[in-house]
């Protein structure tokens, strides 16, 4: 009752949907880059939103079946296939026992999530499977997954007939339904919804000018913790030194040397940069699926219309749920 | 009275933000906030993070964060009049400032005209106030340092920093709990662990705690349990 890994690809790890309530301790939240891609592939397992799946960054992944399964692939970065049969994302798969899923490169997207049913068996530490290399905590051994580990399952899977999957000869089942692309993934320009941030009155009237009115390009010196950008530079109307305050995924916070860097999955629980927008809440999952190379554009929307545009992901989610547990 | 600026990190975390600076008085009364908020939870509450000077309140998504923001607008103006007395602990540190743990010591000592002992003497004849815990988890900002201490951080910060390595710089000093680049000056190292996730909490200090540290020999280091 497991998979094992046989190749990473670029980088895969366990995530959740993230560590809570130890940040005043300094531990991040964490957990799945694009979250709701995550949730999506567990609810179409029938699983709970905050199960492990294992978070792959673009392509290269190979994963073995060592038992039969039901899985779900959500997100963009790679087209996922069991020898050259093409596996649909959005979709409940059956896989049988030895089959191997490998990942190749699309030009889409930044990262996919797998989950299977029931879960994977993931010690969780701090109440989270997540995996934070900084601390080497949650995952396996704390650490980004490598050829050789082994993630069982929770639970035993057996082919039934309520699923009502479209049989392949190769044995590989799909769902007839699929479930609605919560995230628009995009390999041209990315428009980000913004909010002025707490200290943009700090910046003088180019910078101000420039956050919403010029094009950026997300630099190849990306990570889990921050997304840097290329483009404008932004200054202080005064170099002031700040006192550090709590900063959280979304922020757009610049150095000294004048770069903005977007604060992502493992952002720091407290930073000393000014920051000078934040991101909608509902939008980071795309920027999650925009991979370096990939140019953004801020547009500035008011606090109001940005917890509006969350609760409307919030509701859709819940819809897809709803919708699925009537399809049975 | 301190009128705070209320604003969103996110559009389910509010920060409360009492001074942009540094202040005892103003942490003890970011921490009674978040005591007060603890101690009575709204539905919905997450958790806090405190900073120098500023509480952020993380909500879940089954609260409207403008009820959450007007709420927590009135509670902060009611922190001002509640007794500010600290509960956090006292705690005494084990440092060893041997050089070879110690490994700026010389540079300290050059930059500031000080010798090793008078450092030490001075490092260790107050007690700091555990501002808040953050940059990596367990990672202390302690205040205030005596002037005389005061350094700049790191031109170029180092790539690794050992686990337990107690640093200064600015008006402030810190621990290290685990191997990390970073840019403040090494002058010694504790044998006690900062982060341990199999504790509760994790963390081994708590923002409001009040530490000494207490000088002990390379032996004592090596040996401790």
């Amino acid at each position: 009752m497991s998979i094992t890994i046989l190749k990473p690809g670029m980088m895969s790890s366990v995530q959740d949907l993230g560590r809570w309530g130890f940040q005043q301790y300094g531990v991040p939240i964490g957990g799945a880059m694009d979250k709701v891609s995550a949730t999506l592939a567990n609810i179409i397992c029938g699983n709970d939103e905050n199960e492990a799946v294992i978070e792959m960054t673009l392509h290269g992944t190979s994963i073995i079946f060592n038992e039969a399964a039901f899985c779900a692939i959500v997100g963009g970065g790679c087209k996922a296939y069991i020898d050259d049969v093409e596996l649909p994302f959005n979709r409940l798969l059956w896989i049988p026992a030895f089959s191997i899923i490998k990942t190749t490169a699309n030009l889409q997207g930044g990262r996919s999530y797998l989950s299977v049913s029931g879960g994977f068996n993931v010690k969780k530490i701090m109440g989270s499977g997540s995996t934070y290399t900084p601390s080497g905590i949650g995952g396996i051994n704390g650490r980004n997954l490598i050829t050789g580990d082994m993630l069982a399952f929770k639970r035993e899977q057996n082919l039934h007939a309520a699923s009502n999957l479209h049989m392949l000869p190769s044995g590989v089942g799909i769902s007839h339904w699929h479930t609605a692309d919560l995230v628009e993934v995009t390999a041209n320009v990315a428009i980000v919804h913004a909010i002025k941030g707490p200290e943009f009155d700090r910046f003088n009237a180019a910078s101000q000018e420039d956050i919403f009115n010029s094009m950026f390009t997300i630099s190849s010196r990306s990570n889990r913790m921050g997304y840097r950008l290329e483009g404008k530079k932004f200054t202080l109307e005064q170099q002031t030194e700040m006192v550090s305050t709590a900063v959280t995924t979304g922020i757009v916070q610049v150095t000294h040397e004048g770069d903005p860097i977007i604060l992502m999955a493992d952002a720091q629980t407290i930073g000393g940069y000014p920051r000078i927008a934040r991101i909608c809440a509902a939008d980071i999952s795309l920027l999650a699926q925009t991979r370096p190379g990939v140019k953004i554009q801020f547009k500035e929307i008011g606090e109001e219309e940005s917890l509006m545009r969350y609760n409307r992901i919030v509701e859709a989610i819940k819809r897809v749920k709803v919708g699925l547990s009537n399809t049975g | 009275m301190l009128i705070p600026r209320i604003y969103n990190i996110h559009d389910r975390a509010i920060t409360i933000e009492f001074s942009a600076a540094i202040s005892e008085a103003t942490n003890l009364q970011v921490i009674a906030l978040q005591h007060a908020i603890e101690s009575n939870p709204f539905k919905g509450f997450i958790e806090c993070v405190p900073a120098y000077g500023s509480l952020t309140v993380y909500l879940s998504e089954q609260v409207s964060t403008a009820a959450v923001r007007s709420w927590l607008s009135d509670l902060s103006a009611q922190v001002s009049n509640i007794s500010l007395a600290t509960e956090g602990k006292q705690i005494s540190i084990p440092v060893c400032y041997d050089p070879s743990l110690g490994t700026d010591l010389p540079w300290v000592s050059s930059h500031l005209n000080l010798s090793l002992e008078e450092i030490i003497s001075l490092h260790t004849s107050v007690a700091y106030r555990v501002y808040m815990i953050g940059f990596i988890p367990g990672f202390p900002y302690m205040g205030t340092l005596p002037e005389q201490l005061e350094v700049p951080r790191k031109q170029t910060p180092s790539l690794k920093i050992p686990m337990g390595s107690v640093a200064i710089a600015g008006k402030q000093t810190g621990i290290y709990p685990a191997e990390v680049p970073g840019g403040w000056q090494v002058i010694g190292r504790t044998p006690l662990k900062m982060f341990d996730p199999s504790q509760s909490p994790c963390s081994f200090l708590n923002a409001g705690d009040l530490v000494t540290f207490m000088p002990i020999t390379l032996d004592a280091f090596n040996q401790y349990p």
